[in-house]
């Protein structure tokens, strides 16, 4: 039995302290989600409150079909994106504004350093700020994808995405974070 | 962006992903180096915004609220219950009344031949449904 399974079946059977224990493997998880996607901490917080509560009243309905993760992250994923349509804002970029943009390849700065790029607090934080700015759907992707280290049918599981459409999303969000950096490092030089 | 530049930008995602999971030094091409300090921005994790105790917290409003739906549940079929029989009660005089007049209003045909009928009505139904399968 894999631990999964061992901890839905002692959260089913009441056993003490279990939930609390699904609930400690899972948070970071899906507070990385919700947050990244409504970017509010109260709501963000409450959210991950309701998550877990509902993820308690419908454990039955859980069919191992896919990891537990997985099925959490799908339940986040849809209260996040209610609260979303909820409060009116937008889910995806209206339009994609960098389909006919200079592709960011062509766009290189001289002597770019990478370490000395890292440990600049200025550069670091102008790229959580351009996180930050995209649209709540890529934001989430990103974050599933390289922070979570979920991977892309995971991903495409969760938020019921075809894979192709998640990868597109993964793609243009990173060549868009460059673009920015790009900027930046043309503005400095 | 054409597919030509498409496939180019995709490699050198790729390659700086690869990159940073050897931690290769840096210094080869700047675009894959622009990339992997994104990467490094996108590995950095939201700041905590949830309590130490939250799991116990919640935990702890699971069981309440599990609790309180059953109880809540004990006292809606509770007083659906009372109500059903209160209903019966004041309502017994106006049935009694009601089925009365009911059977006054039934032609006196005998039981037997009403048993008959609906027994050929049910058979019919029977046979038609078979038919209709076939």
């Amino acid at each position: 039995m894999s631990e999964d399974e061992e901890l839905v079946k002692a959260v089913l059977a009441r056993a003490p302290g279990a939930f609390e224990r699904l609930v400690a493997r899972h948070q970071k998880l899906v507070w990385h989600m919700v947050y990244r996607m409504v970017q509010h901490p109260e709501d963000a917080r409450e959210l991950c409150q309701d998550v877990f509560l509902r993820v308690h009243e419908r454990l039955d309905q859980y069919r191992f079909e896919s990891s537990l993760s997985t099925w959490i992250g799908r339940v986040a994923f849809s209260i996040a994106g209610r609260h979303l349509e909820k409060k009116k804002l937008p889910m995806h970029e209206a339009r994609e504004q960098d389909e006919d943009a200079e592709p960011a390849w062509q766009q290189v700065s001289d002597g770019f350093d990478l370490e000395a790029a890292c440990a600049d607090h200025e550069t670091m934080q102008l790229l959580q700020q351009a996180i930050e700015k995209l649209p709540a759907l890529q934001r989430t992707l990103v974050t599933l994808y390289h922070l979570d280290e979920l991977g892309v049918s995971e991903i495409a599981n969760i938020t019921e995405l075809p894979e192709g459409t998640v990868k597109n999303y993964l793609f243009r969000a990173r060549a868009k974070l460059r673009a920015t950096l790009e900027a930046k490092l043309g503005v400095a030089a | 962006m054409n597919t030509r530049d498409r496939e180019l930008e995709e490699r050198l995602q790729a390659e700086a992903e690869a990159a940073e999971r050897q931690q290769l030094p840096a210094g080869g091409n700047p675009v894959v180096d622009e990339y992997r300090l994104v990467l490094r921005a996108l590995r950095q994790p939201p700041f905590d915004g949830l309590p130490m105790d939250f799991a116990a917290r919640v935990a702890r409003r699971a069981i309440y609220a599990e609790e309180r739906g059953s109880i809540e549940d004990w006292i809606i079929t509770g007083l659906m219950l009372g109500l059903a029989i209160g209903a019966m009660y004041f309502l017994q005089p106006l049935a009694v009344h009601i089925v009365a007049a009911f059977h006054v209003s039934l032609p006196s045909v005998p039981w037997p031949l009403l048993f008959a009928a609906a027994l050929a009505v049910a058979g019919a139904w029977a046979v038609e449904q078979g038919l209709a399968k076939k």
